[in-house]
């Protein structure tokens, strides 16, 4: 099966970098244990100290190794700035970068994910149907909610959703098309069978949260999952291709 | 991927598991209040069982555990009847019906299908020192049936270890080992105490846990289990066969352990 990881960083930030994983070597050799071929890569420092820093840092490990894609942290909002969200998307887009992923929450950037506070970033990247990363944890849903209904063209990736927040991901799937979100957290039993039957394989990604956490949870989630070959494809690699490649 | 074990790839292929034993020491029966959860009957259990290639479970009922300990526990009792070869159970031990914990096991007792006592620190909101918790102790030990313990930390942490000094023959299985986030607290107070276990089931598992636990418990002290249906088998058991780990530790894990603990309740 070929995997494509929706959820990966690389850098040091201010802890050391668990398992030691810190460069792309280490990196790719986690991933060729668990026999991943691609990642979308985050900048540690991006996250957490600043995204302008972490998102250069990125490039330069990640250079032309084509296996590890990147995708930038968005900066929070600050009129006072010294780029334009809509130029960011732009220099994102000329760099390579399909991809964005925000940190708005407390103890992170500290901003909402709302119109009025970050429209022209949020409008910038509908217009490119330029999908939109952010960890489960970090926003109250019905900003999530909002968020889609005020940009239906913006794809959005949720990350790592508890299991606990299984009724809310479910109503989440139910009313808004472009939320698709990764399992690897979401530990239900029989899960992905089930969101298959009623939804579609299309709105599951495969992820890790490397180097946190360990592949082995999601993959074996998918491979003993009971549906087909081509709809493990699908959640392992294909909808994530479909949505990159979908950037215009 | 050349020279990987056989189990690394059938864990990676989802291959099922017939050429091995396999034995979940921590299953659920019913229904959990928490989230929706599907297919959670008995036959949707045995249909996971079977596509994974897991033998047999240890089952305790969520009824019993978040509602009434009656019908709960004697829910799960009637499965194992229906289907000898492949369940045993937990008696649910409710700390909050600890004066009727004899008349309440009575029917049990003697079952062939009782494999051990499950104790919910958490949900019961008991401390796991509680004078409500020792007959379960006490019974563990005269039984030879181990007791599944859900600890509620960093409360029950301190608890473990002088629990098990001071019940040297009650075997004690602590779910979930003690919680990923509690590793380097619990550890190190468990590490000599052969009668303390540790099952596997998590719900997310920091890079190179399961190496941890082999590492600092030894091979003999971990066991497999799932958390089904609260938690997705095919997860659990991929984290024992993409553990980086010789087959023959996870044959111990996935099945070896098990059978010596538990002997002849399963």
């Amino acid at each position: 099966m070929e995997f494509f990881d929706a959820n990966c960083r690389i850098g040091s930030g201010v802890r050391t970098a668990p398992a030691g994983i810190a460069c792309a070597g280490r990196l790719l050799e986690t991933m060729d244990a668990f026999g991943i071929d691609r990642a979308l890569v985050h900048g540690t420092e991006a996250a957490t100290y600043d995204p302008v820093t972490g998102n250069e840092a990125l490039m330069l490990e990640v250079g032309g190794c084509g296996r590890l894609v990147p995708s930038w942290v968005a900066p929070a909002p600050d009129a006072r700035g010294p780029l334009p969200p809509t130029s960011f998307v732009e220099d994102a887009l000329t760099a390579g970068v399909r991809a964005l992923r925000v940190f708005p929450g407390p103890g992170q950037y500290n901003y909402p994910l709302s119109p009025w506070v970050c429209g022209d970033l949020l409008s910038a990247m509908a217009a490119h149907r330029m999908p939109l990363l952010f960890e489960a944890l970090a926003r109250p849903w019905d900003e999530i909610h909002a968020l889609a209904r005020s940009y239906p063209e913006l794809p959005l990736v949720c990350l790592r959703p508890k299991f606990l927040e299984a009724r809310i991901i479910y109503a989440l799937l139910d009313s808004l098309p472009s939320f698709h979100f990764t399992f690897s957290y979401f530990a239900v039993h029989r899960c992905i069978e089930d969101i298959c039957h009623r939804y579609g394989p299309e709105r599951l990604l495969f992820d890790t949260g490397l180097p946190e956490f360990s592949p082995a949870i999601p993959i074996g989630m998918l491979m003993y999952a009971g549906i087909g070959d081509e709809k493990k494809a699908q959640i392992a690699h294909g909808n994530l291709d479909r949505l990159l490649e979908g950037v215009r | 991927m050349s020279g990987q074990s056989g189990l690394l790839a059938a864990g990676l292929d989802g291959k099922r598991l017939d050429d091995i034993e396999v034995v979940d020491v921590h299953q659920h029966y019913g229904r959990c209040f928490q989230f929706n959860m599907p297919h959670r009957d008995a036959a949707d259990l045995l249909a996971e069982m079977d596509r994974i290639g897991i033998d047999k479970s240890i089952v305790s009922s969520f009824r019993a555990l978040a509602g009434d300990p009656v019908p709960g526990n004697q829910e799960v009792l009637e499965v194992c009847r229906q289907h000898p070869d492949r369940f045993r159970m937990y008696f649910v031990v409710n700390p909050h019906y600890a004066s009727r914990l004899d008349q309440l096991f009575a029917p049990f007792r003697e079952s062939p299908f009782l494999a051990g006592l499950k104790i919910h620190a958490e949900i019961h909101q008991c401390p796991l020192a509680s004078d409500a918790y020792r007959w379960a102790w006490r019974t563990a030990a005269e039984l030879h049936c181990p007791a599944l313990v859900h600890i509620y930390p960093p409360r029950d942490l301190e608890a473990v270890p002088v629990l098990a000094d001071e019940y040297p023959d009650t075997n004690f299985l602590i779910a979930h080992h003690f919680g990923p986030e509690n590793l380097d607290r619990a550890l190190p107070l468990i590490e000599d105490k052969r009668n303390v276990h540790v099952d596997t089931c998590i719900s997310a598992l920091p890079l190179g846990t399961m190496e941890r636990l082999v590492a600092e418990l030894g091979p003999e002290r971990v066991l497999f289990g799932t958390d089904m249906p609260y938690l997705n088998a095919g997860g659990q058991v991929g984290k024992v066969l993409l553990a980086q780990l010789d087959d023959e530790t996870k044959k111990k894990i996935l099945a070896g352990n098990a059978k010596r603990l538990f002997q002849h309740r399963l």
